[in-house]
């Protein structure tokens, strides 16, 4: 009678936590400063359980090369981007999020690679009455300031968990699709699985072995890092100016056209 | 006999061979013109991809971009370091 007892219990825990345990593949197109979808566009998916989230995009095994090469060059709003080289990592970019310690843990590369750790930025979403309806399941609408940008976010409370696709979190059901006004950061819905019954592995960031001199960044250093690769990239753009020689004028942007989070 | 019979057959050949070479050549059917057409402009179209006409984004491998404006450059020149 113990043993059943015992049995029942333990079984029925195992089912709630796969009760809360899923995966939402997004299309991740990150375009800074670009007025419009204009970046690459990447496959991601937002892997969760109770406790974390884990969301990765550009990374090379989630990619085709030859499709992302299809897309080296893109025009919109009448304006041509040209993409050079390799915009993928092997690990991707990834944003763990921890809800006990309510922080989140990311990675991104510039000319090096940047690790970064933050507390929460508690965005104040404004929940609204509209609704679509994404994989079967219905979304809601809801608005909110993240760094700079006005996000629409479509969460659904059929998975009532805080988990949104990059940095974007806090609202009563994980978010489906979001994307601020100029679509300059647009994270499309693909397909959801909820609930996953195999085992997920929902984190943390774990750092490659070339990567490992690099130290977690706060949110105030990554700013300063920012600026310093501004300051470098209008000397680049004098040289690329001056290499191609003729009627050439090259100009590099602020720090608008690095990232697509603004800072006061 | 046999002889004025082969050079009397090889003189009405020659009579008629000239005869069809004067004739005027027939004149292409419009169709035809038109394909020829088709083919210049596919070629243009492609000289002025290749060229930078306006502004144009360079997103580079490192995550910065820069935008370049020239009037006769082409997307070779591009260039990230």
């Amino acid at each position: 009678m113990r043993f059943l007892i015992v049995f029942y219990f333990l079984a029925s825990i195992s089912v709630c936590n796969a009760q809360s345990r899923g995966i939402v593949y997004y299309g991740h197109i990150e375009s800074p400063g670009k007025g419009g979808p204009a970046g690459l566009d990447f496959n991601a998916y937002l892997a969760f359980d109770k406790e974390a989230s884990y969301y990765i995009t550009a990374k090379d095994s989630l990619e085709n090369q030859s499709e992302l090469e299809k897309q080296q060059t893109k025009e919109v709003n009448g304006k041509t981007q040209f993409y050079l080289g390799k915009h993928t990592l092997p690990q991707g970019k990834q944003v763990y999020y921890n809800r006990q310690k309510d922080s989140l843990w990311w990675n991104k590369k510039y000319k090096e690679p940047v690790y970064g750790r933050e507390k929460r930025e508690k965005i104040n979403w404004k929940l609204e009455s509209e609704t679509k309806t994404f994989g079967g399941l219905t979304c809601h609408k809801a608005t909110g300031v993240f760094r700079g940008k006005t996000y629409t976010a479509w969460y659904t409370k059929k998975i009532p968990l805080p988990y949104g696709p990059w940095k974007l979190q806090g609202l009563p059901g994980v978010i489906l699709e979001a994307y601020d006004e100029k679509k300059e950061m647009y994270l499309y819905f693909k397909s959801v699985e909820y609930p996953v019954q195999q085992n997920l592995t929902v984190g943390p960031i774990v750092k490659p072995k070339e990567d490992i001199q690099y130290n977690w960044i706060s949110i105030d250093e990554y700013k300063d890092l920012l600026e310093k690769i501004v300051e470098k990239n209008k000397t680049k753009a004098i040289l690329i100016a001056k290499q191609m020689g003729g009627d050439v004028t090259v100009n590099s942007g602020g720090i608008e056209t690095l990232s697509v989070e603004l800072f006061e | 006999m046999k002889k004025l019979v082969f050079l009397s057959v090889f003189g009405l050949m020659s009579v008629g061979a000239f005869a069809s070479n004067s004739e005027e050549a027939p004149k292409l059917p419009e169709a035809n013109v038109e394909t020829i057409e088709n083919i210049v402009e596919t070629v243009e179209v492609k000289t002025a991809e290749n060229a930078v006409k306006a502004e144009i984004t360079v997103n580079c491998e490192d995550g910065s971009s820069y935008s370049v404006s020239c009037d006769s450059c082409s997307t070779a020149q591009l260039m990230c370091s």
